[in-house]
């Protein structure tokens, strides 16, 4: 690996290393483009730095519980319920060290390291259609997407075929198809419900395997195998078996001998050369050492995440740019979305008590939305929709265990599989408003001497309204296929809670209103891209991995056919 | 020597075992002077309550080890110390208080001279109760714990704290043994690389009738 040199002009610097700043540093090394990558964290190896990936229940102290004490430093992460555990929680920022504010609560959930949360996330993979890119001009809605899917469609097909998305092609207008492996099996109950939805509703609804980006089938990747379904994925995979920076776009782009990668490198600033207009570089600040660095690059692309892209923006002032760099239109910082879920509901299944399943699947049954995309499907109490996610399992409900008491019946009990049960979560679309947004508190700085960021966010009537219909669907399709004690869900948390924050650099056609332009760029400082959830103009319904991913690779070409013409 | 390594060493491990009386009072010597248990938590005889309820929960037999057998109870008392908070060990402590009370008035004992079956009793009073009876517990349960938000040093119902501490543990110790490395690796279907997934196959064919431990 080469070392960060202060003297040397990089043809690109990412900042960031995570799902956007993989793919950025991928596509511009591949292109010759001498690229520098500066990730806050710490470093962590494909495999060698995975150290619970094997690790089984008993292997762990409390059997992966925390204690108190370190419980108490991740007082947000925790919020999710699950990253904070001893499985995973070295993926995550302790919230100790890593303070921010809430107006409102916020959950912002995330990890400094190498990989970023590519190594940690959900792995749901949908594309986008032109109902999403559509719906903000047609509604009148905040403003218009400047792309629209045929500008992004090829993306979507290079990288998932590079990264591999297991599924089902549908041929759905709302879900546009892709280039997947094969698709994961259904269990039987699923296909219960499956088969129920087909025959009961006449909406065109439908049941699939969850899209995911997993490797499937026979095709083979550089350095990566296949899934070998152990679940176990937000550990880190030591068969690459799903798609993360670590076990693909980094080393793809260390091939290509233009990578320099440089961890404990904080962001605090771009640079501005008044004179050209164009960015030259960036500020860093060493975590460990506190060290002050200075690197200079041609063009500069911001992948830190929307949150952290958005404050080193708005740190990066100048004459020109009083209140940030590109933040001519006030919109920097705002219209921060989510996906709002934790509505719908359970089930149990009384049937197929001699069915079983092999291999523990990493992924779950995924319904595309089906509200106001034409016809009998629009909705009067709310704008866009929504999909589900869920899954059927034999987990540890079982009411032969409650009957059993104590004793020997117990023994025997517990021994075998529990009860089936299916679950139906909505993910709903959040509008974009421009009140909803984050700040950065100068007057409350962090160990690094970097303002806190705080964040001012609520759900607002449009996802409340939606999330009614959410627990009334999933409540309605269970009830019809024929599943009993069915018991709604609504948890609303907070935003955040997804970990699908964007929106807060977005994109569109007028400087006057919008950050980026449909490049990516800024509208005012062409040579400096915004890459990650920062750039998204509204939140569709679907998981938005995917969608950064191909923005970033679509920018990344872009920016080095800028490079290349100016050489 | 505890009673799995007897087992093994008197060569009946996986034997369907015939039990001749020899054989099985050693065994239940075994067991009654098994190896002290020093709780880090608990006081030393609500331990040995603990330790009693544990055994009673998931027994041991001649080819599958007990809760006690894999170390259950020691399991529970560490995560109480280390994963449970002050509020929550305070809660824990007024259950053995409500134990002890209502062990008295069963059976006229303490935890220091209680024996298993004084505890068989009150397992059978609070977990194989009627569901009437489960719901007086739940009501006065819930009843409790709305007033302790408002007033911390409001006692619960002995009952009612018995109950609820009972069910604690049986969660515990079925989460204990089931999540323990013996019975993980060797009496649950243990895939840790399953390789492939199949969607739906009959459960025999599966796992012969086992839940998978992972």
């Amino acid at each position: 690996m080469n070392t960060a040199n202060e003297n040397e002009t990089y043809d690109a610097i990412v900042v960031g290393s995570g799902i956007s700043g993989g793919w950025a540093a991928k596509e511009l090394c591949e292109n010759g483009m001498k690229t520098l990558v500066l990730e806050r964290g710490r470093m962590v190896k494909h495999i060698e730095d995975y150290p619970t990936m094997h690790k089984d229940p008993w292997d762990f102290e409390l059997k992966g519980n925390n204690t108190v004490e370190v419980d108490a430093r991740y007082e947000k992460q925790s919020r999710t319920g699950y990253v904070h555990k001893a499985e995973s929680r070295h993926f995550f920022v302790d919230d100790v060290d890593h303070p921010y504010k809430e107006t409102k609560r916020f959950d912002w959930i995330r990890g400094y390291h190498v990989g970023g949360r590519s190594l940690v996330w959900g792995r749901q993979s949908y594309r986008w259609s032109d109902i999403d890119f559509e719906a903000n001009k047609k509604e009148n809605i905040a403003i218009d997407w400047p792309v629209r899917y045929n500008d992004i469609a090829p993306w979507y097909d290079k990288v998932e075929e590079y990264i591999s998305v297991s599924g089902e092609n549908l041929g759905l207008e709302v879900l546009p198809d892709g280039k997947f492996s094969p698709p994961m099996e259904l269990n039987c109950v699923e296909e219960v419900l499956k088969k129920n939805m087909a025959e009961n509703y006449k909406d065109g609804r439908l049941l699939t395997i969850g899209r995911v980006a997993h490797i499937t089938g026979s095709k083979t990747y550089d350095g990566r195998s296949a899934c070998q379904y152990r679940n176990r994925c937000m550990r880190g995979c030591p068969f690459g078996g799903y798609f993360s920076s670590n076990s693909s776009t980094l080393p793809a782009a260390e091939r290509t001998g233009n990578l320099t990668l440089r961890p404990f490198s904080i962001v605090t600033e771009v640079m501005y050369d008044e004179k050209t207009g164009k960015a030259t570089g960036v500020k860093v600040t060493d975590q460990d050492t506190m060290e002050k660095m200075e690197f200079k690059a041609k063009t500069v692309f911001l992948c830190a995440s929307a949150i952290a892209s958005a404050s080193i923006l708005m740190q990066s002032k100048s004459e020109r740019f009083p209140n940030g760099m590109g933040n001519d239109s006030g919109e920097l910082g705002h219209n921060l979305m989510d996906h709002h879920f934790k509505a719908g509901a359970t089930a149990k299944w009384d049937g197929d008590q001699d069915k079983y399943y092999k291999g523990r699947r990493p992924n779950g049954v995924y319904i595309p939305r089906f509200r106001n995309i034409g016809g009998e499907t629009e909705q009067k109490n709310f704008k866009r929709g929504y999909g589900y996610q869920g899954g059927a399992g034999r987990g540890e409900y079982q009411p032969q265990i409650a009957e059993a008491g104590y004793g020997t019946k117990l023994k025997e009990e517990i021994q075998k599989p529990g009860g089936w049960s299916m679950s139906l979560m909505g993910f709903g679309e959040c509008l974009p408003y421009h009140e909803n947004k984050m700040t950065l508190d100068y007057d409350d700085l962090d160990k690094w001497g970097q303002p806190k960021v705080n964040f001012d966010a609520e759900w607002k009537e449009n996802e409340w309204e939606m999330r009614k219909d959410m627990i009334a669907s999933a409540k309605d399709m269970l009830k019809n296929a024929g599943f009993t004690d069915i018991q709604t869900m609504d948890d609303p948390s907070a935003p955040g809670n997804g970990i699908h924050e964007m929106g807060t650099a977005r994109m569109g056609r007028d400087p006057k209103t919008s950050v980026c332009n449909g490049n990516n760029q800024l509208h005012a400082v062409p040579n400096v891209y915004v890459t990650d959830g920062a750039f998204m103009t509204s939140a569709s319904c679907v998981n938005p991995s995917l969608t950064y991913m191909a923005f970033s690779a679509r920018a990344a070409n872009h920016a080095a056919a800028q490079i290349k013409k100016e050489a | 020597m505890n009673r799995r390594q007897l087992i093994k060493n008197l060569g009946l491990g996986g034997v369907a075992l015939v039990a001749t009386p020899t054989i099985l009072s050693l065994l239940q010597s075994c067991k009654a002077d098994g190896p002290v248990f020093e709780p880090v938590f608990l006081s030393n005889s609500q331990g040995k309550a603990l330790r009693h309820i544990v055994d009673l929960i998931i027994p041991s037999d001649e080819l599958i080890p007990g809760a006690v057998d894999v170390g259950t109870h020691k399991f529970i008392d560490t995560y109480w110390n280390q994963a449970v908070d002050a509020e929550g060990k305070v809660q824990i402590l007024a259950g053995f208080d409500a134990l002890a009370d209502r062990l008295q008035d069963a059976s006229g004992k303490t935890f220091e001279d209680a024996e298993a079956e004084d505890y068989d009793a009150l397992l059978a009073k609070y977990l194989t109760s009627s569901k009437e009876q489960e719901t007086v517990f739940n009501k006065s349960l819930g009843e409790f714990y709305q007033a302790y938000r408002k007033d911390k040093t409001v006692k619960i119902d002995p009952d009612a704290g018995a109950f609820s501490l009972i069910g604690n543990i049986r969660g515990m110790t079925i989460w204990g043994w089931k999540a323990s490395e013996e019975i993980g690796e060797n009496v649950l279907a243990y895939e840790p690389i399953p390789g492939k997934q199949v969607g739906c196959l009959p459960l025999e064919e599966a796992t012969g009738g086992k839940a998978y431990s992972l």
